[in-house]
């Protein structure tokens, strides 16, 4: 035996910590939610904007984050909610910028992002449900030739 | 049209008809002759019809003897419908109170529609919106209950509404989101997910209103409420969703009077009503030979009081059969 038994313990209990550090250092963020379409699988040469859309953590949740507000304004989960969603929209904005090839899309996402904005402020205009289904609406018809959704 | 509830009767009364009408449906329905007595003059219940029903010339009693709700109309000439016995929870009351082509009528109920003279039918019908027992059932935990006291019909009234607003709202999803991919689908939820919200902050409190909404914006439970199908009891084999009734016959005319004896001046029988005193003629005239004795010719007035009896009895059968013949003729 090249070690005393004392030797041999530090030495594991070293690397214990060791890998134990590693991976808490290198553990991505707990998810907030599963993603809008799981397992989607972009078509090749899609534009990226297809996978953020896809991998949304937050889209799926915007309907019923919706339907509390209406019925409480001040929800402040559902607020969330639009909140982070906006994020992952601002996401898909980066990715398809001043492409004219999508301009339709940009635009609806621009409107998403702003009712969005504005539902989570808490301000749940009349018409905000109707101009958030319009805008997802155009968003899917919009991204659907590139990005090949299943339906 | 509303259906009063008969909230009065007396208690032995209620409860002999509870007995009738909880007594164990037929397994086919059709004539079910403890349920009134029974007088087919007008026809009786075909043996093939839906339901339970009796028919006693005046009305016609319906009880639904299948495991889900129906809707019978009233056609032609049938009045208000009267609930006789109407068992179950409030889920089944909100379901009544929901706006129908006729009236709900839950498994157990028991209906009379009283009947006028003309022809008149009772037909059978599926509940509509289909989903509506589901959705009632989704909702019963969101009614505001205080011990054993009856949830006020006004609020039972209120959940019927909300019924038929998330059934629109779910079956507009359902439509809508066909053929979408996931944005697309998304978007007919938000539209769903905000006529719900909207339709749960109008018609309860914040509170409950709060409460209702994590329980009912679930897409899941949208799909379930939307596959529901239709009992289709027109569909079910061997079965007829009509009850017809014929109208009351014209009343039998009245035997010719018989022909007043010369000199006579008074009838043989007493009139059933007291007959006014015959006007005094005009001039006075001699009596024309007695006419042939089949003849209702009229006579002079005050030519003797059986004879002026038997023609107003003619014309009071004449004047029935024109009202007859004019109400046939209207329907």
């Amino acid at each position: 035996m090249i070690f005393g038994r004392p030797g041999a313990l530090g030495l594991l209990f070293l690397l214990g910590s060791l890998t134990a550090c590693t991976s808490r250092a290198s553990t991505p963020p707990e998810p907030t939610g599963a993603a809008a379409l799981p397992g989607y699988d972009a078509p090749y040469g899609a534009p990226g904007f297809c996978a953020l859309l896809a991998g949304s953590t937050h889209l799926a949740q915007v309907p019923s984050a919706l339907g509390a507000l209406t019925v409480d304004p001040a929800d402040p989960a559902a607020r969330q909610v639009l909140a982070a969603a906006v994020d992952d929209l601002r996401a898909v904005l980066d990715d398809v910028g001043p492409d004219v090839a999508h301009a339709e899309l940009e635009t609806a996402v621009e409107d998403l992002v702003a009712a969005l904005t504005e539902a989570s402020g808490g301000r749940l205009a009349p018409g905000t449900g109707e101009a958030v289904g319009a805008a997802l609406t155009t968003i899917g018809e919009q991204a659907q030739p590139a990005c090949e959704f299943p339906t | 049209m509303r259906v009063p509830h008969v909230r009065r009767l007396p208690v032995a009364v209620v409860a002999a008809l509870g007995l009738v009408a909880l007594a164990p449906a037929t397994a086919s329905a059709g004539p079910a002759a403890g349920l009134c007595t029974p007088d087919t003059g007008r026809g009786g219940v075909p043996a093939e019809f839906v339901l339970d029903a009796c028919v006693d010339g005046a009305g016609i009693t319906v009880r639904n003897s299948l495991d889900h709700p129906v809707v019978v109309s009233g056609r032609d000439d049938v009045g208000k419908p009267v609930r006789i016995f109407s068992p179950g929870d409030e889920v089944a009351a909100v379901l009544r109170m929901l706006p129908a082509e006729g009236t709900v009528l839950m498994p157990g109920d028991l209906v009379r529609w009283p009947l006028g003279p003309g022809a008149a039918a009772v037909v059978v019908a599926d509940l509509v919106p289909v989903a509506a027992p589901a959705i009632a059932a989704g909702l019963d935990e969101f009614l505001p209950r205080d011990g054993a006291r009856p949830v006020p019909p006004a609020v039972l009234e209120t959940f019927a509404v909300l019924v038929g607003r998330i059934d629109a709202a779910v079956l507009e999803w359902d439509d809508c989101r066909t053929d979408r991919n996931f944005l697309g689908e998304a978007a007919c939820e938000a539209s769903a997910a905000t006529a719900i919200g909207r339709a749960l902050d109008e018609q309860l409190t914040r509170g409950v209103a709060v409460e209702a909404a994590r329980a009912v914006l679930d897409p899941a439970r949208w799909a379930a409420w939307a596959s529901v199908e239709a009992s289709h009891v027109a569909a079910i084999p061997g079965v007829g969703t009509s009850l017809q009734q014929q109208a009351v016959p014209p009343p039998a005319p009245p035997p010719p009077p018989a022909p007043a004896a010369p000199g006579t001046t008074g009838g043989r029988r007493p009139a059933p009503a007291p007959a006014p005193a015959p006007a005094p003629a005009p001039a006075p005239a001699p009596a024309p030979a007695p006419a042939p004795a089949a003849e209702p010719t009229p006579t002079q007035p005050g030519n003797g009081r059986g004879h002026a009896h038997g023609q107003d009895r003619w014309k009071d059968w004449l004047r029935q059969v024109e009202e007859w013949l004019r109400d046939r003729d209207d329907d």
